[in-house]
């Protein structure tokens, strides 16, 4: 094994997470070796440093309301669901009743009952997309782009 | 003997919330922890940890309990997180400008210049360098751990460490 082969080594060792053999290899090659044992003190220094080294815990009152919030959120997340689907419907029963109307409104031209028919038919049509698109990113492309 | 966390997750499969409730407390803060590492914004982790939670409740049933659920929660999690810095920075690209300093010094506990050279020089690394640093000395995970989060062999954990942390060290030479 060659130093720079050692060298890689010596993290886990201060991390004790050789085994038996590779720390007792290491520590042969060690009592040898000034210029890796020089890098052994290197990576001591930093892992002392970092050991140190804590993130700031936010007030004990934001883990009290922590399971409240995940709750809520689900809780919403079904009435928002529910909401949406409710919406829809009364939204194309209404659209119907309207349409419905003014098809069979007699003072209305022909060429305008055409016009809300293929208004319509477009918005029909561009719902199913939008709807089918996000069904379509949601089954397909969710925790696709997690980088190992 | 508390519930391991794959019967935990069985337990909500089948609609038991308390048992939900029993996993989000559990990991809430490594949750919490691993967002800030990776943004540096504390109300921001505190959102997305939740809605991290909320997204396992609703994948529940695509949950394999012959699985670890930790590692299948942290790629939600890193997930969530990715799209919020993604979509950070598209919104900042959009109002004319790239944000390069989302360095936050004020995550860090017991703040002093060193501390904030290590933690910046932290920040600076490449997005994969800095998650195994944090893994490691911020989770305090065991090799096994993170190759189980990571889902790779032991040995690309030790050389991904390995090499973090070489290039960290050259960074804080002079805070040695």
């Amino acid at each position: 094994m060659s130093c720079k082969d050692y060298q890689k080594l010596i993290p886990a060792y201060l991390d004790g997470e050789l085994s038996g053999e590779q720390k007792e290899k290491l520590e042969e090659h060690l009592g040898g070796c000034s210029h890796c044992s020089q890098e052994l003190l290197k990576f001591k220094k930093l892992k002392e440093v970092t050991e140190e080294m804590k993130f700031v815990e936010p007030p004990e009152e934001a883990w009290r309301r922590y399971w409240t919030g995940v709750y809520n959120r689900l809780e919403r997340g079904i009435g928002w669901i529910l909401t949406s689907i409710g919406a829809i419907i009364l939204l194309f029963y209404g659209a119907w009743l309207v349409l419905q109307g003014l098809i069979k409104d007699p003072h209305l031209a022909l060429m305008v009952k055409i016009g809300i028919l293929v208004l319509a038919g477009g918005l029909i049509i561009l719902l199913i997309s939008v709807i089918r698109e996000k069904v379509f990113t949601y089954k397909k492309e969710r925790y696709k782009e997690v980088v190992r | 003997m508390p519930d391991d966390d794959e019967k935990l997750m069985l337990k909500a499969k089948d609609g038991d919330m308390a048992a939900f409730e029993i996993l989000v407390k559990r990991y809430m803060r490594r949750a919490y922890f691993i967002i800030l590492g990776f943004t540096g914004d504390p109300e921001a982790s505190l959102d997305l940890s939740q809605d991290a939670f909320v997204s396992v409740f609703r994948s529940i049933k695509r949950f394999n309990p012959q699985y670890r659920f930790y590692p299948w929660f942290y790629k939600i999690l890193k997930n969530l997180t990715l799209n919020h810095i993604r979509k950070r920075r598209r919104e900042a690209e959009a109002c004319g400008f790239i944000p390069d300093n989302t360095y936050n010094p004020e995550v860090i506990k017991e703040r002093d210049e060193r501390k904030d050279a290590v933690w910046k020089a932290i920040w600076e690394l490449e997005p994969g360098e800095r998650e195994i640093i944090i893994l490691k000395h911020f989770q305090n995970l065991t090799y096994k751990d993170i190759a189980q989060t990571l889902d790779c062999p032991l040995g690309t954990v030790m050389s991904r460490l390995y090499y973090a942390r070489k290039k960290l060290r050259e960074k804080v030479e002079r805070w040695l």
